[in-house]
């Protein structure tokens, strides 16, 4: 039985933080309660939660610009996060638990504002075809989480760039992004922007569900000490980059010395298999560097390291760092 | 019994998803509740929890994998035998139990309260929180990484037992001189570390028992300061709240490095990478010929390694009397040990064959050595940001690199204690073990202030070396009226019966008092036989009282009588 509704409107746009307020209230929220959690990050790639970055995203380019990446725990592909969006979370027990009635929030809020969308098989919302909204959902200690984003004004050039990973060969056994045609709110309409799209959807979600709810603001400050230890793990490399499941990943370049290829198998982020073939002329013990990468974790830092205490020839080194480099700074 | 796992549910209406996660191995023991994987399907996110409670005998699936509702994914060989179920209600609160031990995988949250919490498992932290637990405090111990910390599982123990490695090749080397041929000795790198990680192993695992027969809570996990008198520690398995009245911080140190050219490449050894090195270097040079230096210098100069040691001071080891260091570094030149004293590591770069080439300088003139690998062994920094000091109320030393203490290891907050490294006094464990006594007999009741003046030392290279008390260099210094005997083991029948003869024994006394107040041994069984002096110096024993002991024959401690005696001349076996 529903027996109140919460409003939570975040003042952080730290995507570990709202990430872990969301784990917060799925440990938390009373059962007869539904709560609707407002945010947004600033300039963050999120991916599913059994994705790998190396396949989903440009690593390299995330790191030149400051990109934060975090691993969420729903499932689903990634998203690229900035203050042209807004996500919206629905936590709430099993038995309130309705993803129609949730995106019907969405929907009414956008029809406030003037925008007609619909519901796109089960996840997506659309405009004329174009998608704007990507949800994805999650159950952990009895209590479902249902969150999306939603396109207001998107950088959408940057986010198709971080978006795209280069030329790599990956065989992941998670989930792949599915791409879509995606379209911001804003070209729909002059008069929306994230400010209006939260009290729309606000006024929605409280003649939806007939309730007077309770509003909060959610801030790290007063929550911080709460957060703290939920957000050491949307922090962590260990969570963002080891936590997804095995993959393979392959890479090769045409060096002036020969063809470079090399094959490792991850899992836990830890390197369980490797491969390299080369037809290198120049006599090096690419044997040995083979062997040492066994057993370590998959990191730029530790490529070079190895690549270092095993090649001696100089040229070979130095290209091989750099190469190294572009794929993983 | 064997019981099958299956697939009840998936999100929503769905039929299949895709196992994501694996977070058990075939062998685990797993409990009611416990996650064992994630499944996905149409963007939702799940965990399978096991229905059963014992071990898991297989998985029919792997990551990345497509299942169907329905579908057996496990088999788990369940704890309750039909047998004993006979009594179905001694089988209900079995059960019950079982269920209510859930979920190992999602964050425990719980509150400890006690009297002391300590902070770090070394030879400072895990003394203390024994000490503490014996007068009947209630105590907790966090550690972040293995219970030992730097002495046990990064120093002393595992290079003593690399020492002792090579101290059996050293034998099997000179063993023709004893009436032995042996042909050839292959060097197993590998397995010798093999069994440096077991002695490690063994002793973590002492540690971890002798905590729990206290009744400490052993916490794993790193401990953040919440406010006063709170820690947590948060992690994947748990959400904890220590609250405490007394709080022992007892962090450790970690190697520095001084901060010449080249000195972050990525593969510039420290004490901890030369204790986990997969081969043995053709050729190494260590930065700092001081007690950790001169160490591994003689342990990979024995395993085959060009060894070259750089001290920048005038003498290697020097805060030892040049009569000792000469005798160790006699020693090392007759092995091949290359060693510049007074010389100044400038730079350190890669040359195009994969090796470094260190630049030194001596005088004026610089000077150049190749070597596969370089370590530097320059010291010790203490971990001052492992935790948020400043909310503790802690302030640091004058140097700002260490927690300021009293004698009674009392930090500026008058509810806080350092013990350790983290004061950045002497980095010695047996130091911080003594301190943790201070510190917990304080805490207790106890005025008894912390007394540096008889640390003894014990430097393990070969020959050995055992320290205690004042030194002659020390003795010179502050202007006192000494004698100083030095009895060589060339002279003592059981030295010289095992080829063991270099070195002697060296004392220090007052000339008024005639009180014996330092003394150094370097040769066989040094470090072993240094306890004795040690208990001379520190309770101020005089020259005529200490001469009267019986020294048993034919040991090596006889050394020790025989340098008494010289001290008034009468040395009988040395003239």
């Amino acid at each position: 039985m529903l027996n109140s509704t919460v409003v939570y409107h975040s003042n952080s746009y730290d995507p570990a933080f709202n990430l872990a307020f969301e784990e917060y209230l799925l440990k938390y929220l009373e059962p007869d309660k539904i709560a609707l959690f407002l945010w947004q990050s600033e300039n963050a790639i999120v991916i599913g939660r059994h994705q790998n970055p190396h396949r989903e995203c440009d690593l390299p380019r995330l790191k030149q610009d400051g990109v934060k990446l975090v691993r969420r725990l729903s499932g689903g592909g990634s998203v690229y996060h900035d203050l042209g969006n807004l996500n919206f979370t629905f936590v709430t027990a099993p038995q309130n638990y309705d993803v129609d009635r949730q995106l019907s929030v969405i929907l009414e809020a956008l029809a406030m504002l003037g925008i007609q969308a619909e519901q796109s098989g089960r996840n997506d919302l659309t405009t004329k075809g174009q998608k704007f909204s990507g949800n994805a959902f999650l159950t952990q200690d009895g209590r479902m989480c249902h969150h999306g984003t939603v396109l207001v004004d998107v950088n959408l050039e940057k986010l198709a760039t971080y978006l795209t990973v280069s030329k790599l060969k990956i065989k992941s056994k998670g989930i792949d992004s599915v791409r879509a045609r995606v379209v911001n709110l804003k070209e729909l309409s002059a008069e929306i922007n994230v400010e209006s799209l939260k009290k729309a959807i606000q006024s929605a979600f409280i003649r939806n569900y007939a309730f007077e709810p309770q509003i909060l603001n959610v801030d790290p400050k007063t929550l911080g000490v709460s957060l703290n230890p939920l957000m050491g793990k949307y922090n962590s490399w260990d969570w963002n980059y080891a936590e997804g499941p095995s993959f393979e990943i392959e890479k090769e370049a045409k060096f002036d010395w020969g063809l470079f290829e090399i094959r490792i198998n991850c899992k836990d982020n830890l390197i369980e298999a490797c491969e390299i073939n080369t037809d290198c002329l120049i006599e090096e013990d690419f044997e040995r560097l083979q062997k040492q990468l066994i057993g370590e974790p998959f990191t730029l830092e530790m490529l070079l390291r190895q690549l270092n205490g095993s090649i001696h020839n100089a040229p070979i080194k130095s290209q091989l760092s750099d190469w190294f480099r572009a794929w993983l700074a | 019994m064997k019981k099958e796992l299956f697939i009840e549910k998936l999100n929503g209406h769905d039929t299949t998803g895709m196992i994501g996660k694996i977070s058990k191995v075939v062998g685990d023991t797993v409990q009611i509740g416990e996650a064992l994987f994630t499944i996905e399907s149409g963007k939702g996110a799940l965990t399978f929890k096991s229905t059963e409670e014992g071990i898991l005998l297989s998985f029919s699936i792997e990551e990345g994998q497509m299942v169907t509702k329905g579908q057996v994914v496990a088999v788990v060989e369940a704890v309750e035998q039909s047998a004993s179920n006979e009594n179905s209600k001694s089988a209900t609160p079995k059960g019950a139990s079982a269920a209510y031990s859930f979920g190992f995988s999602k964050p425990q949250k719980r509150t400890v309260d006690v009297d002391l919490a300590i902070v770090g498992g070394g030879p400072g932290g895990y003394v203390a929180a024994i000490r503490a637990a014996q007068a009947g405090l209630k105590v907790a111990i966090v550690e972040e990484d293995r219970m030992g910390g730097t002495c046990l599982n990064y120093g002393c123990i595992p290079t003593k037992a690399m020492a002792s490695s090579v101290s059996v090749l050293n034998d099997i080397r000179r063993a023709s001189d004893f009436g032995f041929e042996i042909s050839k000795v292959d060097v197993n790198f590998d397995k010798l570390m093999d069994r440096k990680n077991k002695v490690v192993d063994q002793l973590v695992g002492g540690i971890e028992y002798l905590m729990s027969a206290h009744n400490i809570e052993f916490i794993k996990g790193k401990a953040q300061v919440q406010q006063k008198n709170q820690l947590v520690v948060n992690d994947k398995l748990q959400e904890l709240t220590l609250n405490y009245k007394i709080l022992i911080l007892a962090m450790g140190s970690k190697p520095c490095a001084i901060p010449i050219e080249g000195h972050d490449l990525p593969d510039i050894l420290t004490s901890k990478e030369l204790l986990s090195l997969k081969e043995v270097p053709k050729s190494l040079t260590i930065i700092g010929g001081g007690v950790i230096g001169m160490e591994f210098a003689f342990i990979y100069r024995a395993l085959g390694a060009e060894v070259t040691v750089v001290e920048y001071l005038p003498q290697i080891l020097n805060m030892l009397d040049a009569d000792v260091a000469d005798v160790v570094r006699n020693s090392a030149i007759e092995k091949g040990i290359q060693i510049y004293e007074g010389a100044c590591a400038a730079s350190i770069k890669d040359t195009l064959n994969g090796m470094k080439i260190l630049e030194i300088q001596i005088g004026e003139t610089s000077h150049f050595i190749a070597s596969e690998k370089v370590a530097m062994a320059v010291g010790r920094k203490a971990n001052l940001d492992s935790l948020n000091l400043e909310l503790l109320e802690v302030a640091l030393n004058e140097r700002q690199n260490g927690i300021e203490v009293n004698g009674f290891m009392q930090t500026s907050n008058k509810n806080v204690y350092a013990i350790g490294d983290v004061t950045n006094m002497i980095q010695l464990a047996h130091v911080a073990s003594h301190q943790a006594f201070v510190a917990v007999d304080h805490i207790c009741g106890s005025q008894t202030q912390m007394n540096y003046d008889y640390i003894p030392s014990a430097i393990f290279t070969n020959p050995e070396v055992g320290h205690v008390g004042m030194t002659e260099k020390e003795a010179v210094v502050s202007e006192i009226d000494y004698l100083v005997s030095a009895f060589p083991f060339m002279a003592n029948g059981k030295a010289l019966a095992m080829g063991e003869s270099e070195g002697f024994v060296k004392l220090i006394a007052r000339k008024d008092d005639r009180v014996i107040i330092g003394g150094t041994i370097v040769g066989v069984h040094a470090t072993d036989l240094l306890a004795t002096i040690g208990n001379l110096v520190s309770s101020q024993t005089t020259i005529d009282e200490a001469s009267h002991v019986i020294y048993a024959h034919p040991t090596t401690s006889e050394s020790i009588h025989e340098a008494i005696l010289m001290l008034d001349k009468r040395g009988v076996h040395f003239a």
